[in-house]
């Protein structure tokens, strides 16, 4: 392994899914370094979602092959760190938040050892580092939307990764979980540790994320916040009829090249 | 108390615990009909083994019960996923095809299967204490012999892979980030479950069993939403709808698996009357 490919902390090459017949990503590569905040956007149905996943191994890709700080992603299971999307989960489910942050220490479950007391401290652990004390006990069905979500950024801090996926962490939040969560991936990135966000909002991302990947099935361009997110990316990813503060906030120039819709 | 009666209210009483303690993973997953499946899929498997095998003995019942359950819910997979149709409709497909195969296969070879249809539907829970085999010189019901290792084994099982089936029931995509194979978990359970219907066939029959199945979860977790509370009590509520069911049945002189399952209904009915209660005092609350 050179000095060069063991800084990134995720490098794809040649990424193709497909759902059915219909191609979501195509031949995406990308490499993302080591100890940034970065988020993944484009609009709806672009993928972003997918290559997550593809990359953990939760959908099936055509094509492509991965690397985390170098190494095949099943010998770095342990040093990756996963929050799904909030739709994804049955909120009615027979489980308490204790139960849940939990669950980000199954990794180290061996095949017939339960988790140990050392465990349930790094969840204790987690639940207090979001805020959540005193709510372990609680049914995730009683709790607000913000509390679910921190209950599962508690459970990512849990699983003590390095690199910390994370499927639209600010969706559905009050200002104030959404401050926890910004807070708690600046705490993350301090440690030298990554994480990879799918992002709808495109107004925060450069108050919050250091890099950018702007994708829609195909990759547009990655890097530097400042350089990449620009009209002419935006445009390519969103098409020409869309709306952004952000990019009003970037003077009349960027937004000149808008037609208006016919 | 003569020994008929204790050998017919321990079996249904075994029966009811195996088949509630799987049921909690059934209700909690949204998968109450897959157990109506599977307990009807299995009776092929059954048959094949009486036939090709010409045995009653519980390894072979279990083996075969198994291998059909997981079958049933290979192909319905396949179905939904290929054919892109949803997957109650492929359900309905398969277990009642595999079913009408059992039924058939039953008819064609009376002579060397042991079975009655009607047994296989509504149970004989009422033969079982007079059916009996000798283990070390003591007699006992031949349908303990496959009860009891059955409980064995899905007790262990879900006493050792807890942790495993509980992530793989609620976040199957942290569990295959994780590289905990979700699938294998999942097939795991229909397996446990699949064993669960064989264990029970024979006393409570395979439309009985369902009510066995989910009736117990679907009433706890009315009131109640943790794992081990949804054990503990739908455990407890199996034991009283079987011990009051083998009472009802004898005092009347009627079906023991029928009584059972109208007792466990009753009980689910009471259940819902303090949930609806207990919402209609929160609801107060609030206005106030």
């Amino acid at each position: 392994m050179n000095s060069n490919t063991s800084n990134l902390a995720l490098s794809i090459r040649h990424l193709s899914v497909m759902y059915d017949d219909k191609v979501v990503l195509k031949n995406v590569s990308l490499d993302i370094e080591k100890g940034k905040l970065l988020a993944i956007v484009g609009p709806n149905g672009a993928g972003k979602s997918t290559l997550v996943k593809a990359v953990l191994g939760i959908v099936p890709s055509v094509t492509g092959s991965f690397s985390i700080f170098g190494n095949h992603i099943d010998k770095m299971r342990k040093n990756i760190a996963y929050m799904p999307q909030r739709e994804n989960i049955d909120w009615d489910f027979p489980v308490n938040v204790f139960d849940v942050v939990l669950m980000g220490t199954y990794g180290d479950l061996g095949w017939f050892k339960r988790t140990s007391s050392l465990h349930k401290q790094r969840a204790m652990d987690s639940i207090r580092a979001v805020g959540l004390e005193g709510f372990e006990n609680r049914q995730i069905s009683e709790l607000s939307g913000g509390q679910q979500q921190r209950t599962f950024l508690a459970r990512a801090l849990a699983q003590n990764a390095d690199v910390y996926f994370m499927d639209e962490p600010f969706a559905g939040v009050d200002i104030a979980t959404e401050n926890t969560i910004m807070s708690t991936l600046y705490h993350i990135k301090k440690e030298g540790k990554t994480v990879i966000a799918v992002h709808h909002n495109l107004d925060t991302v450069q108050k919050y994320f250091d890099d950018v990947v702007i994708i829609n099935e195909n990759l547009i361009a990655s890097g530097d916040v400042s350089s990449v997110l620009n009209t002419t990316n935006l445009t390519k990813a969103y098409g020409k009829n869309f709306h952004s503060s952000y990019l009003k906030s970037l003077g009349p120039d960027s937004c000149a090249p808008f037609p208006s819709p016919s | 108390m003569d020994s008929y009666v204790v050998w017919t209210v321990l079996t249904c009483v075994l029966c009811g615990v195996i088949c509630s303690l799987l049921g909690v993973w059934l209700v909690s997953m949204r998968l109450s009909m897959l157990g109506d499946a599977i307990s009807h899929s299995v009776l092929p498997g059954l048959v094949l083994v009486f036939i090709v095998f010409q045995t009653r003995s519980s390894i072979p019942m279990l083996a075969g019960a198994s291998a059909m359950g997981l079958m049933t819910i290979w192909l319905m997979r396949l179905l939904t996923n290929k054919l892109r149709i949803k997957n109650d409709a492929s359900m309905g497909i398969i277990f009642t095809t595999l079913f009408a195969l059992g039924v058939v296969l039953i008819t064609r070879y009376a002579s060397q299967v042991d079975l009655d249809p009607g047994c296989v539907l509504y149970g004989s829970a009422e033969l079982v204490a007079i059916d009996t085999v000798y283990i070390n010189g003591y007699e006992i019901p031949r349908a303990l012999t496959i009860i009891v290792p059955s409980l064995v084994i899905i007790f262990l099982s879900l006493y050792f892979f807890h942790q495993r089936f509980l992530i793989m029931a609620f976040d199957k995509e942290l569990s295959k980030s994780l590289g905990l194979f979700p699938n294998l978990y999942y097939y795991f359970l229909m397996g446990l479950v699949a064993i669960a219907v064989v264990a029970s066939f024979e006393s409570v029959g395979s439309i009985l069993v369902i009510a066995m199945l989910t009736g117990p979860a679907t009433a706890i977790k009315l009131l109640y939403s943790s794992i081990d509370k949804l054990y503990i009590y739908s455990v407890l509520f199996s034991l009283s709808g079987s011990l009051f069911g083998c009472l009802l049945g004898f005092t009347t002189n009627t079906s023991i698996a029928g009584c059972i399952s109208i007792v466990i209904g009753i009980q689910f009915l009471i259940f819902s009357m303090i949930y609806l209660c207990k919402r209609h005092v929160q609801k107060l609350k609030i206005i106030q």
